[in-house]
């Protein structure tokens, strides 16, 4: 118990005291603690187990480079595993567990692992679990998911919300420590709209660690505030950085609490459309690497400060510090602050100018030493003469450099350019409008900073067409450093790690280069280094330098691996928004909707639509109400809501000629008030879609089209008139919802709609098949055509379908004395399959014209689209699979869609399948329609339908398609 | 004989006249029933388009982005040649009928009054609410008072048209989709709260 409350300091409210669980203890913390501090806090130092090996680990950083403090945070539904302590924002009642280690923290049986750990070096699994190939699946892969696994993932629905806001700006500024407020404020200064984004829960970023500028900090963020164009979003991390200046970024509004408020949402998925972007996106701390650097009371030198100056804890008692650059003596002094018992600062440089105001508080200063172990609260530290000292210390700060966080930089093109001062890489030219600025483009020092930050928005408000506003005060310049000089690794014995999270160490580099894994890319993949969930924020470039030096070559030529989104984890659920359940797409609901509520129809989605598939009656079960609606409408009459059919008006002199070009047979010999049957082909010669055309005026057509295709439909003819025929003088628009249809079928239609329909003589003489007409019903204009789906007497209605209803209750209630029934999609499906029609399953995408037997409605003459790729060879072969009717030989059986058609049960070669199937009410048997190899020829032959699937084999005879009223006598009645 | 008044296309969707945060700055969703008339120049015939309109109902066609407003009526560009007029709902079969013959020969007429619906939201969270559901910006120095776009709001196709600075915006979407989108902005506005009206007509401002 080493780690401890500071009697003052701090970001924190020490007035309120808030409770929380770890691994069932109780503990208290003050609002604005991170779960990390306030742990430390309470003296809790062993936080987890690591990935592989199973060692102890402690809490190493303060922030999104968290490589080891992973927790399983909350509980139930809202269980969030590889939650990082040091970004959880501790709240009342915060319940965390540890993770990956069992059977508890302190005792696991796992750890053996450690002991076996020259065994188990990079691509051990690769090499060990080859073979035999079938123990992969059920022996290896969940032995090694049992082994390995972090946190578990949460099967339960999650009770909270999340939203997607997407907004525009002038300029966006990413981060707000020194450089992100001065670049916000100066672009805010010019009238810009700006947008400042902030990770964390406050603002400042390094400010918050140094008392000093706290003022500062302040006053800039008060000038913000007051700014009406300027939007700041605290606790929204930006994680991506794409074309167009889109960026994207999660907003944690409501992860700092227990539950989110009511109606509020737990993350935002938030996009921003910036004209200039600044990044202002800091720097993290790089490990060294030293044999023992991952056990718990190893923390970045950086992250020591940031406890003791925004949390207001110490991290321990007695400590060491190792640098290799001058950041680290300001950890050195907040120690001292802190009232360490002993601090011993070990430098790896010969001298550094900050020595003298560190020794004056009573440190001991090192030169020119190395920590060769840390272990058992003991520290090796190891001159360059060989001469060798332990120090007991509970704790180990260590600073390797700053490396700049260019993951978005680098995301939005820019290549990265080494920077030999700071050993490491910043961001080169821009490709996007962007600049980086202060850390982030290795400018460092809150001064130095602010300045440059300063620039930069002024620079990016200038590009996005304003003028500069006032001028404002900045913090004093930073005293000149001594420079840097890099240190990678100690070597000596032991494990010396490069990525904490996935247990990857300096010898695992070295094993992947002589292994022939060299290139960064490789060694990566071959390691795993990089691709735990703090993308390599920590050793990193470390890793890169053990690399570099085991290929005798420079660090700037080994480079590092490519940065993609996200810069940290994102939960599937805030990318998702409100795009689930019932709003995963959008719904298209017919004028007649609430009708087939009313009256108990079973609805269910076609496409983006919601139809009813049938009306059962109490008692019935589908069948029974498939056949009782298909019985009313062969017997009597029936009506159908078919509104969802594409409806597109074309008008224009040229329409006639468009819509023979258009459709494979001809429309301008079509008479004003007559409809036809249209068949339309792609460009490739396939069938692409059905439906009939009516001649409303000579220069005016109403074409229908399925309802799968209604758009398609459009943007085809979209196609044509803009990009082939652009002399044709047409225009068209869709007026799909514009019009209620609905389907009046059945022999005794003509009487009920004659009862209802004025202005429009209905005799078989006056207005026969395929005639058009208006007319009013209940007071209603409606327009009126004699077409036929089911194969029986039978019109479909059209009225605005404002008053779809009432045109629908008026048909109705006139159907009444005859018995009219609303029937469904199931049974006008099996009345078009009674009927022969060519339905969706048929129209395919694989068949032509002449497989669904229309082959002689298509033109002889004249330019048609598909005509020229239709007559292909393998379009044209008289043995394609052709559109037959099948039906067992035995009445007792039954039909699946899906089946193939073989010569005899076993045999090999399928000669098509069955494409739709149904239980005929006219021949009281299964039924189907089929895609059969000469089907034309094979009229009468015996096959059979095979279903491995069901381990069924039902012998078939082939019939015409049109297993009822082949000479289509019904319709014209 | 006049028609019976038209139904409102939302009686599917079960919603209470209000909801959502009892203490946010509420918005309000009006279903504002209106005559609607697309209009699609012939080829060529785009200048007398622009002078039939002119002269049978004042309005001077609008540029791409634009809308056009006279007396209660308006207008919204819609594509190249193309563009929709917006009146008050009564008697709308007269003025497509008064249209077509005064086009005739000039411009395709389309009654699309049953086709589409217009949704008015208003609030001073109005464009909060948008920005969940739609990505135009919409900030007044980029979309100010008579603009119009066609753009996807809530995964659907939408017309819209800033009315005034309340701000009020017009959403015209098709019929089949007015209750989805009816439920996507009630989602939206959920954290400031809603209310649902039923204006008489749509009042161009």
């Amino acid at each position: 118990m080493s780690g401890r409350r500071l009697p003052a300091g701090g970001h924190i409210d020490r007035e309120r005291h808030l409770s929380f669980s770890f691994d069932g203890r109780r503990f208290f913390g003050h609002p604005g603690d991170t779960l990390a501090s306030a742990l430390i806090a309470n003296g809790v130092r062993l936080v987890g187990r690591s990935f592989k090996y199973h060692r102890p680990r402690g809490i190493m950083t303060a922030g999104p480079d968290e490589p080891s403090a992973l927790v399983e945070l909350r509980e139930g539904a809202r269980t969030e595993p590889n939650s990082k302590m040091t970004e959880v924002a501790l709240y009342e009642g915060l319940v965390a567990r540890s993770q990956n280690r069992w059977p508890s923290l302190g005792l696991d049986l796992m750890a053996v692992n450690s002991l076996a750990g020259k065994l188990i070096g990079a691509g051990f699994y690769y090499k060990t679990f080859m073979w035999p190939k079938a123990f992969w699946e059920k022996v290896y892969e969940p032995l090694i998911r049992r082994a390995a696994g972090l946190g578990r993932a949460v099967d339960r629905r999650d009770p909270d919300h999340y939203e997607a806001l997407h907004a525009h700006c002038d300029v966006l500024v990413v981060g707000s420590g020194a450089a992100g407020l001065a670049a916000a404020r100066a672009a805010g200064a010019s009238g810009a709209r700006v947008i400042l984004c902030e990770r964390d829960d406050l603002l400042g970023g390094g400010l918050l660690l140094d008392p000093a500028h706290d003022a500062w900090r302040r006053q800039t963020i008060a000038a913000l505030e007051a700014m009406p164009e300027v939007e700041i979003l605290p606790r929204t991390n930006v994680f991506g950085y794409y074309d167009h200046n889109l960026l994207g970024a999660i907003e944690h509004a409501g992860d700092h609490l227990a539950e989110p408020a009511p109606h509020q949402v737990r993350q935002r998925y938030r996009t921003f459309r910036a004209t200039e972007v600044v990044l202002a996106t800091g720097a993290s701390e790089r490990l060294i690497a030293f044999p023992g650097n991952d056990k718990p009371g190893v923390m970045m030198a950086g992250a020591a400060l940031a406890y003791i100056h925004r949390f207001g804890v110490a991290p321990g008692e007695r400590a060491v510090i190792f640098t290799n650059n001058d950041s680290a003596y300001a950890t050195a002094h907040a120690l001292a602050d802190a009232q360490f018992d002993r601090i011993v600062l070990a430098d790896s440089r010969a001298a550094s100018a900050c020595a003298d105001d560190v020794k004056a508080r009573g440190i001991d200063v090192r030169f020119g030493v190395e920590v060769a172990h840390y272990g058992g609260d003991r520290v090796t530290l190891r001159a360059r003469n060989g001469a060798s000292d332990r120090i007991p210390a509970d704790l180990l700060c260590v600073s390797g450099g700053w490396n700049p966080n260019v993951h978005l930089a680098s995301q939005s093109g820019a290549r990265l350019r080494w920077h030999e001062q700071i050993a490491s890489f910043v961001p080169g030219e821009p490709v996007q409008a962007e600049r980086s600025a202060g850390a982030a483009r290795g400018v460092f020092g809150p001064g130095n900073a602010a300045r440059d930050g300063a620039e930069a928005g002024a620079a990016a408000a200038i590009a996005a067409g304003f003028k500069p506003g006032a001028a404002f005060a900045l913090p004093d310049a930073d005293r000149p450093e001594t420079p840097l000089e890099p240190l990678w690794e100690v070597r000596a014995q032991g494990k010396a790690f490069v990525d904490l999270q996935n247990d990857v160490t300096t010898e695992d580099i070295r094993l992947a280069h002589r292994e022939g894994f060299s290139h960064i890319e490789h060694a990566k993949r071959y390691t795993t280094h990089n691709m735990a969930t703090d993308q390599g924020k920590l050793g990193g470039l470390v890793g890169a330098a053990v690399l570099a030096e085991a290929r005798g070559e420079p660090l700037e030529k080994v480079g590092l691996p490519t940065f993609r989104p996200y810069t940290s984890p994102v939960t599937i659920g805030a990318l998702a928004g409100r795009a689930i359940g019932e709003h995963f797409q959008p719904v298209r609901r017919t004028s007649l909707h609430d009708w087939h509520l009313r009256h108990g129809a079973a609805m269910q989605p076609s496409g983006a639509w919601l139809r009813p598939f049938y009306y059962p009656k109490p008692g019935e079960d589908i069948w029974d109400a498939i056949f009782r609606e298909a019985r009313a409408v062969r017997g009597s009459v029936g009506i159908c809501d078919v509104s969802t059919l594409g409806k597109i008006d074309l008008q224009g002199p040229d329409a006639a000629t468009f819509l023979d070009r258009l459709y494979a047979n001809a429309f301008s010999t079509l008479a004003i008030g007559k409809a036809r049957y249209g068949l339309m082909l792609r460009e490739d010669g396939i069938a692409f879609d059905d439906g009939t055309t009516a001649r409303l005026g000579p220069e005016h057509f109403l074409l229908t089209c399925t309802t799968a295709n209604a758009g398609p439909v459009l943007e085809h003819m979209e196609f044509y008139a803009q990009t082939v025929w652009p002399d044709l003088d047409v225009q068209f628009s869709s007026v799909t919802d514009q019009w209620a249809q609905m389907a009046v079928a059945g022999p005794r239609s003509r009487l009920t709609l004659q009862k209802v329909v004025a202005g429009l003589d209905l005799s078989n003489e006056a207005f026969p098949f395929m005639a058009v007409g208006e007319a009013t019903i209940a007071g209603i204009p409606v327009r009126v055509f004699r077409i036929s789906f089911s194969g029986e007497l039978a019109y479909e209605v059209a009225a605005p379908s404002g008053d779809g209803e009432t045109v629908w209750e008026a048909i109705i209630a006139a159907g009444e004395e005859f018995g009219i029934a609303p029937y469904g999609l199931e049974a006008m499906g099996l009345m078009r399959i009674e009927k022969g029609h060519a339905a969706g399953p048929e129209l395919n995408g694989q068949t032509t014209a002449a497989d669904l037997g229309m082959g002689r409605m298509v033109k002889k003459a004249g330019d048609v689209v598909g005509r020229v790729l239709g007559a292909r060879p393998a379009l044209a072969n008289p043995s394609r699979p052709r559109l037959v009717g099948i039906r067992p030989t035995d009445p007792a059986k039954r039909l699946r869609g899906g089946a193939h058609l073989v010569s005899e049960p076993g045999a090999g070669k399928s000669l098509g399948w069955v494409s739709s199937v149904t239980q005929s009410i006219e021949l009281s048997q299964w039924i189907g329609l089929a895609m059969l190899e000469d089907g034309a020829a094979r009229q009468g032959q015996l096959l059979h339908a095979v279903s491995p699937l069901h381990g069924e084999s039902v012998e078939v005879i082939v019939t015409s398609p049109h297993h009822i009223d082949p000479e289509n006598a019904r319709v014209r009645a | 004989m006049s028609a019976p008044e038209r139904r409102s296309r939302f009686g599917g969707a079960s919603l209470p006249a209000r909801g959502g945060a009892a203490q946010g700055d509420a918005v309000t969703i009006a279903e504002c029933p209106a005559t609607l008339i697309q209009v699609t120049a012939r080829k060529g015939r785009q200048d007398a388009l622009a002078a039939a309109t002119l002269k049978e109902l004042a309005l001077a066609l609008p540029a791409p982005g634009a809308s056009a407003l006279a007396g209660d009526c308006s207008a919204l560009w819609l594509q190249p040649g193309g563009w929709l007029i917006q009146a008050p709902a009564n008697d709308g079969n007269a003025l497509v009928r008064r249209l077509a013959a005064a086009l005739d020969g000039i411009a395709a007429v389309v009654d699309q009054s049953h086709g589409r619906c217009v949704l008015r939201l208003s609030g001073q969270q109005a464009r909060a609410v948008l920005a969940k559901l739609c990505r135009l910006d919409l900030h007044p120095r980029s979309f100010a008072v008579g603009a119009s776009a066609t753009t996807l709001v809530g995964h659907v196709a939408c017309t819209m048209r800033l009315v005034d600075e309340t701000p009020a915006f017009d959403l015209i979407v098709g019929a089949s989709y007015a209750t989805w989108l009816l439920e996507e902005l009630v989602e939206a506005a959920d954290a400031f709260g809603w209310q649902l009206t039923r204006a008489g007509a749509a009042q161009p401002a």
